[in-house]
């Protein structure tokens, strides 16, 4: 069982840093770059992160739910926080359903279309994209705190 | 010790996810973007993470050491783990000194009107050293995450 959620608490971890990464660091640093680079390196990303990223979410909700329900079952303490954090990859895979998805589709799509700066128009995406960066960031918190308790 | 011990492992796993993107995704999806493209990002994302990491880098060595310090003082279970992960925290910092990180600063200071000769030879030899660095963080990572759950 704890191989289990050494493995969930890194996955997730990783899947974390991934969103930051893109987030935080290569979208507001593309932002600056010319329209060219800009436009080509976002669908170049959004490919890629759309064929890899889904995989990962799942993946980390899965492992999610099966510690939670054996913690469940096990009645030991901190099996809440593991639903919760369940429930926090469920949330944040819903903020990404119908926000970051659609959008990330449409960079794939408009290759060397020119892309908006980092200005009023991409603020709410990048807001949508933090957003989701903290929700998963309480999600592992919780999901550690999880293992912690019932270890 | 224990809120010290999360914030460890969320700092620290997010600093390896990042070296994950930018090492698996982020540079090799760019490589296969035009020349100038490739050159231009190389060139941004390496100023930014060359501000950014050293910190990130520092604040793990810091937590990690003082999680060790305190796994062994207390003489709890999984206080080797935690020093083991130290002591690779600490090779990757000295490998990011003395490999990646002059060529970091190379590809920092490129003029993307006359780049160098060898400058694909000089992101691939990067590639490849940031893929040994990444291969030494997951395990730290690894290490440090059993040791906390060996001593809960």
């Amino acid at each position: 069982m704890q191989l289990l959620e050494l493995i969930a608490i890194l996955m997730t971890g990783l899947l974390l840093g991934i969103e930051m990464a893109i987030g935080l660091i290569v979208e507001p640093t593309m932002s600056e770059a010319n329209d060219e680079t800009r436009s080509d390196a976002y669908y170049s990303l959004a490919r890629t992160y759309r064929r890899v990223v889904p995989w990962w979410y799942a993946a980390v909700l899965l492992l999610y739910s099966v510690v939670a329900l054996k913690l469940h079952r096990s009645a030991v303490n901190g099996y809440r926080q593991a639903e919760a954090a369940a429930i926090l990859m469920l949330v944040a895979i819903a903020c990404t359903v119908p926000g970051a998805g659609p959008t990330k589709n449409r960079s794939s799509l408009c290759r060397l279309a020119r892309l908006p700066r980092l200005t009023a128009q991409v603020w709410p995406r990048f807001f949508q994209h933090f957003f989701r960066v903290v929700v998963l960031a309480a999600a592992l918190f919780l999901f550690v705190a999880a293992c912690f308790e019932s270890a | 010790m224990q809120l010290l011990e999360l914030i460890a492992i969320l700092i620290s796993g997010l600093m390896v996810g990042n070296e994950i993107a930018v090492g698996f995704i982020i540079h090799p999806t760019l490589s296969r973007t035009r020349s100038e493209v490739y050159s231009d990002s190389a060139r941004a994302l390496a100023r930014v993470y060359g501000r950014v990491m050293p910190i990130w880098y520092a604040a793990t060595a810091v937590l990690f050491g003082i999680v060790a310090f305190e796994l062994y003082r207390n003489g709890t279970n999984g206080y080797r783990l935690a020093i083991y992960s130290v002591l690779l925290v600490v090779g990757a910092i000295v490998f990011t000194l003395n490999g990646l990180l002059p060529i970091n600063n190379r590809i920092a200071g490129w003029d993307l009107n006359r780049l160098p000769d060898n400058w694909e030879s000089e992101i691939w030899r990067w590639d490849v050293l940031h893929f040994i660095r990444v291969v030494m963080l997951m395990i730290a990572l690894f290490l440090f995450v059993a040791a906390c759950f060996a001593s809960a």
